[in-house]
């Protein structure tokens, strides 16, 4: 069996949001059993859509809402930020990397670089509703970590021995 | 976040601890203006404590990183995390921001080097 968690909230577009979904994807996250790396990487690319949605999607306007949908299942992790701004794909497909000393216009290649699937759509309200897949089988990140822990294990079984 | 402070010598340290976000990023930068008003521009962050950053975090570093330099001080940064420090890789940010892998040794280089101008 392969049941399915979820979660649904409205955030004011105002930056003290940006805590409240902190508390709720971590607790969402702790009640899916979903642990380690993965939970490093999930918070991070769902930080970056949110605070896009709230910051340039709803550009800090307090009449709109983001909406975070989470849900979870045995294979796989998936939150979808929606905002109620007017959705700008092109505009994002088309951006350029950053500058070295550009503040912003990191958030979306760190989703890139981090999440499984990242997809872009514009929402029925409008806006952009951005995707964030995340599998929970073992992926390239996970089986790289497993790599570095053995090799770890090795030289410490090795320094046991000699000793 | 959570940033306490002490002095080396001429140089201010600011200890970090918990998530370096949009909201802390705002903070950080808050408090660091007030360590200019100051007159210290000899700035060192120890992020052992910092377990998460995002771009906005970045962000605010690099403005701070950028101001600095402004005022010809110098900011540093030691003991990140391993996923923070990934992070940092990641965007290319470690070839651009003084990081040591302790606090000695950053306060040290304070020591033996003339401020970055």
């Amino acid at each position: 069996m392969n049941r399915e968690s979820a979660f649904e909230k409205d955030y004011a577009s105002i930056v003290e949001s940006e805590t409240l979904m902190f508390d709720d994807l971590g607790k969402f996250l702790a009640d899916n059993d979903i642990e380690g790396r993965l939970v490093q990487d999930i918070k991070l690319c769902v930080s970056e859509a949110f605070n896009n949605a709230v910051l340039h999607g709803n550009r800090l306007d307090t009449s709109k809402r983001v909406r975070l949908r989470l849900s979870a299942n045995m294979t796989a992790f998936i939150a979808d930020v929606t905002d109620e701004g007017q959705s700008a794909i092109a505009l994002i497909e088309k951006r350029k990397r950053p500058a070295p000393l550009d503040e912003g216009g990191r958030g979306i290649d760190l989703m890139y670089e981090r999440a499984d699937e990242v997809i872009l759509s514009t929402a029925a309200n409008g806006g952009l509703s951005l995707r964030l897949v995340f599998k929970r089988e073992k992926t390239k990140r996970n089986i790289s970590n497993d790599i570095e822990v053995s090799v770890s294990k090795g030289w410490a079984s090795k320094l046991q021995e000699e000793s | 976040m959570n940033i306490t402070k002490n002095q080396s010598g001429n140089v201010t340290i600011l200890n970090m601890s918990g998530r370096l976000d949009l909201a802390s990023g705002a903070s950080l930068k808050e408090k660091i203006q007030q360590e200019f008003e100051a007159g210290n521009v000899r700035i060192h962050l120890n992020l052992a404590k910092v377990d998460f950053i995002n771009s906005s975090g970045l962000g605010a570093l690099v403005s701070l990183m950028k101001e600095t330099r402004l005022k010809h001080g110098r900011l540093t940064m030691s003991n990140l995390a391993a996923y923070v420090a990934e992070i940092f890789e990641i965007t290319q940010l470690s070839h651009i921001f003084e990081i040591y892998e302790t606090e000695e040794a950053a306060i040290a280089s304070y020591n033996s080097t003339m401020p970055v101008q």
